[in-house]
């Protein structure tokens, strides 16, 4: 009887989801094509079906994104209501919100390369993630249209 | 076949440069016999080849908590301490090994190694030094003597220890690039490069290797170079480093675009986005482009009579 192959802790262990894995680098476009509202759940099932064993610190990673930007988008708004953020100080400010983001995701897509490479050498074949990462440019205005919330449009753009 | 005979053969494997093979034939011998102090030490010296340092870690961890007074286990901890940076636990390690096996090259070619990682490098050429006169024939000691002393600026010495190293194992990756270096050195581009491209032929993934034959390329195509340049900068440090400098380049450029705006200066502003989008451009094609170079001067090595 042959015995089981060793397993590499850090192996994907893919789930039932792994026939939705993607290139992590489709979300990062889909975040900057689209918005967070696009990466961050895509970054989140594209985790899950690679199995990644970084998901813990993808996840602080996508969560500081998140709550980090509605930190600074109210930051920015009291600034701006105290009359402090007048001129070109406001989209300069605003700039702090596209660096957390990319930064953020630039992370993540470090981070779940990784995994992502191993899954490939393993045998896994990635789906195209070009074209939802496209729709994104479409999707959003059509997002926004949805609502007159200027905070949640700056959170997840 | 018995767990000796696969981790002799896991062994063999990884001393030819067949990393992936040494991994599967470790992954077989572990699956009948999970508690082979020496089979998660060597795995975990594959691993740090492969640099998957956090599974490295985990199985040097291993290794050493299952033979505690081991010297394998012992040398697979430094290699991945060392890979960490953490170098006094590096050093630790090595420390312990050469209490269990005074007389092992091995444990002193790789205090020479972690000291001149750490910039120590008297202590560095002393325990290569040490190696050399326990292991005269040593290929790894002797290519690892001349790399000190090409550091030190000595390309004679170097030269002549890599000329060593290749007489005792004409295939040793890391002599070939050293007599790479040293001929790049004294301007020889072309020699530098048939050595540089000999060791790629025998492990495509060597670091020094493909580091030699970029600061070739980059002496010959000024876009390469640049491109070689700017990646080495970039890459180079940990990956958080390596986020850190893209966002403050995109930062610089965006404040810039901001500001012209912001002053009336749309006409600049309109041209500092075609350049920045060029830049991105370029990033994502140079790679690539080296890539298909780098394949196509490995397709045209043809072994030179006087080789």
């Amino acid at each position: 009887m042959t015995a089981a192959r060793y397993s590499i802790p850090d192996e994907p262990n893919p789930s039932r989801l792994e026939r939705w894995v993607v290139d992590p680098m489709w979300p990062f476009f889909g975040l900057m094509l689209g918005g967070l509202w696009l990466a961050l759940p895509w970054y989140v099932l594209n985790g899950l079906a690679l199995g990644s064993h970084t998901r813990g610190r993808e996840w602080l990673a996508l969560a500081t994104s998140l709550f980090g930007s509605i930190a600074l988008v109210l930051a920015i708004e009291g600034a701006h209501g105290a009359g402090w953020l007048e001129g070109v100080r406001l989209p300069l400010s605003l700039l702090s919100l596209t660096l957390l983001k990319l930064g953020m995701g630039f992370a993540v897509y470090a981070l779940q390369s990784r995994s992502f490479q191993l899954w490939e050498h393993f045998g896994g074949v990635p789906r195209n993630g070009i074209y939802l990462a496209i729709a994104g440019i479409f999707i959003e205005p059509r997002l926004w249209a949805l609502t007159d919330n200027v905070l949640l449009k700056l959170v997840l753009s | 076949m018995n767990s000796r005979r696969l981790l002799q053969h896991a062994q063999d494997q990884l001393a030819r440069g067949q990393v992936e093979a040494s991994i599967e034939t470790l992954a077989a011998l572990l699956g009948s016999d999970p508690d082979h102090a020496d089979a998660h030490a060597l795995l975990a010296l594959c691993l740090v080849r492969r640099k998957r340092l956090h599974a490295a870690r985990l199985e040097a961890e291993r290794s050493v908590a299952l033979e505690p007074e081991g010297l394998l286990p012992h040398l697979a901890a430094a290699a991945v301490a060392s890979a960490d940076r953490r170098f006094e636990v590096a050093e630790g390690h090595l420390r312990m090994a050469r209490t269990v096996d005074p007389e092992s090259a091995a444990v002193e070619i790789q205090l020479a190694r972690l000291y001149m990682y750490w910039g120590k490098a008297m202590d560095a050429a002393t325990h290569a030094a040490q190696a050399i006169a326990l292991e005269p024939d040593d290929p790894d000691a002797l290519a690892l003597a001349g790399e000190i002393a090409l550091n030190r600026g000595d390309a004679a010495e170097a030269a002549r220890y890599a000329r060593d190293a290749l007489e005792a194992d004409p295939e040793h990756v890391d002599g070939l690039v050293l007599i790479g270096q040293c001929e790049l050195a004294a301007g020889n581009a072309a020699a530098a490069r048939e050595h540089a491209l000999w060791a790629l032929q025998l492990d495509p993934t060597d670091a020094g290797a493909l580091a030699l034959l970029c600061a070739i390329k980059a002496r010959e195509s000024l876009w390469l170079g640049l491109w070689w340049r700017f990646q080495s900068f970039i890459m180079s440090g940990s990956g958080t480093r390596t986020i850190l400098l893209l966002l403050g380049m995109f930062l610089v450029y965006r404040v810039a675009e901001i500001l012209l705006e912001h002053a009336g200066r749309r006409d600049i502003a309109d041209a500092l986005r075609i350049a920045w989008l060029a830049f991105a451009a370029y990033t994502w094609v140079a790679p690539e482009w080296f890539r298909r170079t780098l394949r196509k001067e490995m397709d045209e090595v043809r072994l030179k009579p006087d080789f």
